[in-house]
């Protein structure tokens, strides 16, 4: 991301994402594989993956709040990429324990005490 | 509420999604009650942008995950990396005292952190080490190349020359090596000086007939 001269930091979330799912792609396609290196390369991605899902668990409203705000704020994305997060566990994105509703929440609570209340 | 990882499986390549809810604009911006104009007038741009449509869908349809091909550039897989500069459009919107002009300020302060300073990518990032937080032209060759080296010195007790067995001089097959080089060089000043020797030979030769 480096490679780019300009903001980056709203897509982190969605590199995230594709890399989850690029590795879910990729141990779908290995799991059944009996090729010696195959085997090896499915557990090194299983391990790639227990990697990521450790710092992909760290965002959150309390710990990744510039991110989420930043994924937000981001004006092709939005609250997109959190919705089809709620597709996934079949969870009604009304619902108030939907991705959307709490980042939504969250990030409207982060403007009002980070800009509201100063000014 | 932790991110999405750790539930049940689904399906990666669902990249296109319903946003059918998106395009009913509520507009649910009421001033909060007590609160100065500016602050009422913020916090009415971030509800009216979060319940607004996003931007230009991008081209999701192109998208094509090909997993057999494991030698591609995964930057290259995916076109939503490729999507406008944001800047220009957070930019424009306040240059257009458009609804989302009073958000932009909250854009600027946000966008302008670099993303390895921010969360977890803090403390995994090796960059956080090496680049300060307003570096942000520094190309990504040279932020590799100085990560690389540091990391390399770092690993070799800060030696960067690190425990490389070719400029071992203790090995033994270095020395036969060493050795072998001093032999040949021996044997090219010997072989000059017998040449020089049968030159001189021959002309004395010649004087003497």
């Amino acid at each position: 991301m480096l490679k780019r001269h300009t903001v980056t930091l709203h897509q982190v979330i969605t590199v995230y994402n594709e890399m989850v799912d690029h590795i879910d792609g990729m141990m779908r396609a290995l799991a059944k594989k009996k090729t010696q290196w195959k085997e090896d390369l499915y557990f090194a991605v299983k391990f790639a993956r227990q990697k990521l899902s450790k710092y992909f668990t760290e965002v959150t409203p309390t710990t990744g709040m510039l991110l989420i705000s930043a994924h937000i704020l981001d004006p092709f994305w939005m609250l997109r990429s959190f919705r089809k997060w709620d597709k996934i566990i079949y969870i009604n994105p009304e619902d108030e324990i939907s991705y959307p509703t709490q980042y939504q929440q969250a990030f409207l609570k982060y403007v009002d005490n980070e800009y509201c209340t100063k000014h | 509420m932790a991110s999405r990882l750790g539930q049940s499986s689904y399906d990666p390549y669902d990249l296109y999604c319903d946003d059918e809810e998106y395009l009913i604009c509520n507009n649910v911006a009421k001033t909060t009650p007590g609160r100065g104009n500016r602050s009422a007038r913020v916090l009415k741009a971030a509800k009216l942008y979060r319940n607004s449509p996003p931007e230009l869908p991008p081209h999701w349809g192109l998208i094509n995950l090909n997993l057999n091909d494991y030698h591609s550039d995964p930057m290259e897989i995916s076109s939503i990396f490729w999507l406008p500069d944001i800047t220009d459009w957070w930019g424009h919107q306040e240059e257009t005292h458009s609804k989302y002009a009073d958000r932009s300020n909250v854009a600027r302060d946000i966008f302008s952190i670099i993303h390895y300073g921010v969360g977890v990518e803090a403390s995994i990032s090796l960059g956080r080490d090496v680049f300060g937080w307003k570096q942000s032209k520094t190309t990504g060759k040279t932020h590799r190349e100085t990560i690389f080296v540091k990391q390399f010195a770092r690993t070799n007790d800060g030696s960067l020359a690190g425990k490389d067995p070719v400029l071992d001089p203790t090995s033994t097959d270095n020395n036969m090596e060493m050795k072998s080089e001093v032999k040949q060089k021996k044997l090219h000043r010997m072989a000059k000086v017998h040449n020089f020797l049968e030159m001189w030979q021959g002309s004395q030769n010649r004087e003497a007939k």
